[in-house]
Order: C-alpha cells, then sequence, then structure tokens
C-alpha cells in the first residue's frame, strides 16, 4: 500500500527501503504516552516500522480520534491530547487482531529544498538529470508519491507531447495535467495533457473566450473587406449561437429557462450525456463540434481569419478540458462536477460551480437532491468575487454567501430575506441563510504548493 | 447550424445501441429539419421509422439518466439570478440596497441586452 502526507514532507517516500530511517524496524519501545492504538480494517495492513504522516480529522463522542492518512481514515485512541486538525507524524509499531499500536514521533522540519529531491531520486536509483530532478520536483508539488513506477509512466508520457503543444506550457501544469488523467482513469494523450495543462495553468473561462470571439467575428462581418460571401454567412451565424450559452439575470420566475439553459451548458462540459428533448432547450448543440467544423470550414480560405481561428482552437481545448474534468473517474467515494457559466458577457462576469456527486457502488455517479452540496465562485462586476455554498437536506435549502469585502458582506445580507422568497418561489424550503466574510478561490483541479513552501522532515529526530 | 425551431408533431432521433446493449437516443432534431435529417438517413441508406410513441418513451427514459435532477439546476439557477440581481442592486445605489431597489435592478438587467 503506498500511502503519502497531507502534510509536507517528501510524500510518497514513507516507509520505502532506503529512505533515511523510515524503512528502519520499530525499536521494541515500552508503551508511553505517545503511543496510538487505531482499528484497522481486515486486509489493511501496514509494515512495522513505516512512516506515516496524516492528521487528527476529528473528535468523537467516545474521546476517540479519527486519523487520517492518505487515503485510509482511522478511529484511534490516545492518552495524550490531540487537537483537530493537527499535523501526525507516526511509526508503526505492530498490528494485531485488528489493532494498530502507533508512536507518535517528534519531528524536526525544515524548509524543502532541491537538495532533498536529490537525495530522493538518489535513493530511487535514478539519475540526477536537470530532466529527473524538475519532473521529480514538480511531482513532490503536487503531492505525487515520488516512486520509481509514477516517475516512470509521467516520463512516458509527457515524452508524447510534441514541442509545439508543451510550448507556453510550465512543467507543473504538464505533469499536474498527466497525473490527473493517469489517476482518474482517462487517456494519456497528447491532446489531453495540453488541453488540461493550459486549464490548469490558464484557467480560461468560458464566458471570456465566448464574448473575445463573438467580438472578433462581429468585427469581421462588419468589415467585410474582400472576404468570400460563404465565409461571411458562416461567420455571421456564430455570434447568436454563442448568445445561447449566455445564463440571462432575472428573477425567480426566470429560474426555469435558466435551469434549463444550465442544463445545456452541462452538456456541453460532459456533465450531462444524455440527450433527452425534454431536459434540455437546445438539444441538438454541440459547441465544441460546431467549432470544430466551423474551423476546418474556414482553414486556409483567408489569411486574415488566423486570430479567429486561434480563439476558436481556445475555446475548443477549453471545453474539451470541461469534459475530461467530468469525465474523471476518481477513487474517492465524493467527488465534484465543474461547470462554467458565461453571464454578463460584456462585462467579464462569469460563474464556476462545482457539485458534488456520489459514486455509487455500480460505479455510476449520483447527484441525490435529498443531499446535495453545491460550490459557486461568481465574478461580478459591483460585488467582487461573491462565493457560496449551497447545501439541500429534506428539500431544505441552506445558503452561505461568502465575500473578502464586509461592506459587501453587509449588503448581501440585508438581502437574504429576499434569497428566502426566491428559494420558495422555486419549490424549495429555505433553510439557514447567511453571509459570512470569507475568501474563496474555488477547487483547483489538482493542488500545488510551491517546493520553498513545503517542509521536509527528519524522520530519526 | 441556425437554432432549431421547435414545431409540434415533427420530432426525429437517431437511435444506436448503448453500453449495455439497450437502444440509446443519440441525437435529436426537433421542427422543419427533422424532415431533413429524415431524408439524409434515406439517401444514406438508412433504415427510417415513425413510431412516436416508441420515440417518446425513448425519451423518456432519457431524461431519467440526466445526471444531475433538473431541478437541481434550477435551483443553481434562482442562486445565481439571485447573486445577479444584487450586483445590479448594487450598480444603482452606493448604499444597502432596499427591496425595491433589489426590484428595480432586477427589472434593469431583464430590460437589458447584454449581447
Amino acid at each position: 500500500m503506498q500511502l503519502f502526507g497531507l502534510q509536507g514532507g517528501l510524500s510518497g517516500l514513507s516507509g520505502q527501503p532506503g529512505v533515511g530511517g523510515a524503512s528502519r524496524p520499530a525499536s521494541p519501545l515500552a508503551p508511553s504516552p505517545g503511543t496510538l492504538l487505531a482499528k484497522v480494517d481486515s486486509g489493511v495492513q501496514f509494515r512495522p516500522g513505516q512512516v506515516l504522516f496524516g492528521t487528527v480529522a476529528g473528535r468523537q463522542k467516545d474521546g476517540t480520534f479519527l486519523l487520517r492518512f492518505g487515503a485510509q481514515t482511522l478511529t484511534a485512541s490516545s492518552r495524550v491530547g490531540l487537537d483537530v486538525g493537527q499535523p501526525l507524524q507516526v511509526q508503526v509499531q505492530g498490528q494485531q487482531q485488528g489493532q494498530l499500536r502507533l508512536q507518535v514521533m517528534k519531528s524536526l522540519f525544515a524548509p524543502m529544498s532541491g537538495q532533498d529531491v536529490g537525495q530522493a531520486l538518489s535513493g530511487l536509483k535514478q539519475p540526477l538529470t536537470e530532466a529527473n530532478v524538475g519532473l521529480a520536483t514538480s511531482m513532490v508539488e503536487h503531492g505525487i508519491p515520488l516512486t520509481r513506477e509514477n516517475l516512470a509512466s509521467l516520463k512516458s508520457a509527457l515524452a508524447q507531447l510534441p514541442p509545439e503543444s508543451a510550448a507556453g506550457l510550465p512543467q507543473p501544469a504538464r505533469v499536474g495535467a498527466a497525473w490527473f488523467l493517469q489517476s482518474s482513469q482517462l487517456p494519456l494523450t497528447p491532446q489531453n495533457i495540453s488541453a488540461l495543462g493550459h486549464f490548469i495553468a490558464a484557467n480560461p473561462q468560458l464566458g471570456q473566450q465566448l464574448f473575445l470571439l463573438q467580438g472578433e467575428l462581429r468585427r469581421m462581418v462588419e468589415n467585410p473587406h474582400r472576404r468570400a460571401g460563404r465565409t461571411l454567412e458562416m461567420l455571421a451565424e456564430v455570434p447568436g449561437l454563442l448568445g445561447e450559452f449566455l445564463l440571462e439575470p432575472g428573477g425567480g420566475k426566470k429560474s426555469g429557462k435558466a435551469g434549463r439553459r444550465l442544463f445545456d451548458l452541462a452538456r456541453q462540459a460532459g456533465i450531462e450525456t444524455h440527450v433527452a428533448l425534454q431536459s434540455g432547450s437546445e438539444p441538438d448543440w454541440d459547441l465544441l463540434a460546431v467549432m470544430r467544423d466551423l474551423r476546418a470550414a474556414l482553414a486556409g480560405q483567408d489569411a486574415g481569419l488566423e486570430g479567429v481561428l486561434g480563439l476558436m482552437a481556445g475555446l475548443e481545448e477549453n471545453l474539451r478540458a470541461l469534459q475530461l474534468i467530468n469525465q474523471a473517474r476518481p477513487d474517492a467515494g465524493l467527488a465534484f462536477y465543474y461547470l462554467q457559466v458565461p453571464l454578463r458577457l460584456d462585462r467579464g462576469e462569469s460563474a464556476e460551480i462545482w457539485i458534488r456527486y456520489r459514486i455509487a457502488e455500480d460505479g455510476s455517479r449520483l447527484v441525490d437532491p435529498e443531499d446535495l452540496r453545491i460550490e459557486f465562485l461568481v465574478s461580478t462586476q459591483n460585488l467582487g468575487n461573491l462565493s457560496c455554498t449551497l447545501e439541500v437536506a429534506r428539500r431544505t435549502v441552506h445558503v452561505d454567501l461568502g465575500s473578502d469585502c464586509e461592506e459587501v458582506r453587509l449588503f448581501v445580507e440585508r438581502s437574504l430575506e429576499m434569497l428566502a422568497e426566491r428559494i420558495a418561489e422555486s419549490g424549495w424550503l429555505p433553510g439557514r441563510l447567511g453571509a459570512t466574510l470569507r475568501p474563496f478561490t474555488g477547487r483547483p483541479l489538482v493542488d500545488r504548493q510551491d517546493l520553498e513552501s513545503l517542509e521536509t522532515v527528519n524522520v530519526q529526530a | 447550424m441556425s437554432r432549431p425551431e421547435l414545431e409540434s408533431g415533427k420530432l426525429t432521433v437517431a437511435l444506436g445501441t448503448g453500453e449495455a446493449g439497450s437502444l440509446r437516443v443519440l441525437a435529436s432534431t426537433p421542427g422543419r429539419p427533422a424532415e431533413e435529417r429524415n431524408e439524409q438517413a434515406r439517401g444514406a441508406g438508412m433504415e427510417v421509422q415513425q413510431e412516436a410513441r416508441r420515440v417518446e418513451e425513448l425519451l423518456r427514459e432519457e431524461s431519467k439518466g440526466s445526471n444531475v435532477p433538473l431541478e437541481v439546476y434550477e435551483l443553481m439557477a434562482t442562486v445565481i439570478n439571485f447573486v445577479q440581481e444584487l450586483n445590479e442592486a448594487r450598480s444603482a445605489s452606493e448604499g444597502l440596497p432596499s427591496r425595491e431597489e433589489l426590484e428595480r435592478g432586477a427589472q434593469a438587467a431583464e430590460g437589458g441586452d447584454p449581447l
């Protein structure tokens, strides 16, 4: 089993032979206040001497603690007090009859450096080439277990990327994209790495792309020069099509229409793969296919079209990235769909939505209206970035709106009564509605921390 | 590439076999273009059948397969609309909004053509 730490450190190195003192068998320690006894399920096996990095995830009513180590959550009793959220480093002393004995380790933390990465590579018997160090550094920054197998598979995947696709794409974004694809059971192709890599590096927004493309197309149609009639005809059709993806502002009475438009957007983003006419308002549109067809039809026609073709290619790539994100098969039981929503294009307003889903035993994905969590990040001209967490239980809707500006928070707070009315008009029960002072930057596709901000740990301390 | 016009009584669906071997609706074309699709299909040697009830049943089945219930999309739209209303109201007034200001902001937003 491969565990990796949640709190800094050379993730994935714990317990591997030849790395620091982590592989040393545990010395027979007498029971001490620092000993934890944890329950483990049958089939889960830890090696004596293995060092685990994790956090204290919670405290239960009976006084036991929940400890999270990578994908494993263990219930443990401790004679010393632990704080929820506290990082934890323990060494496995032994496992018997479903009981795991863990020794809390004292450790000395120090900022991580390129030298630590080099040492880790040496431990894996890998040559210290510039390419290897760069790749290993990006892996550590993304929390990717630094194993010989992971290093080899990522190296092989990234080697497929043609130079033109890799151009302008930083290595951490390429590594993050390749790792996401690999761990999500998605095809590890150059095209997919490029699409997701650009998404990770630049966070392109559908709304901004549509607005730029729309403006460029209108400009070309209004200034035809010597452009062919058929070309102009094709270009003139697109702005109207792009307008179909805009979520218009409006009151509660419009939420039905806007809901269907969100459904259409979800189809473009690969969340909805069904084509039922009753659910969507524009069942036949496939924006990605339309862009591909149009680009193919326009290619080579006119030297002045490069700009607009480039914008279309960017839009296509973003749509491909969204579809990949939403087709991923995560290991965890809970995951999120991701949707970008264009709002007022002329003002660059847009929204991002994360919809939690559960993976059922048969592998299907479930969004349960009775146990729902949705997160929003709405970028507006007058309120700035407004975040929103929406939870539903028993048809009761709880909403928390967040802003990092107290003035905006107060403004929103005074309007919550109206939100309650809107929710009730939509056929749901308004529950706890609040406005809090908090920033929200969205959910990153892959976690990443710069190497300098990570910590290395002396496990022999 | 123009927007399909909904016209009652005309709908063409393209059928295929899903992963589990079941019949799936692969695409649908409502309104006038439906006839054109039928002609294209006949021209390509495909079988074209006219069975309104079967089409209705198939579409109903597809609707059940939505990954996110439609009412959840409507709820999300309610929240986004509310934020947009607040945004409009804020542009109309620097101070805290009254109910009237919010309503006025929403009306302004509905009347405007963002495109």
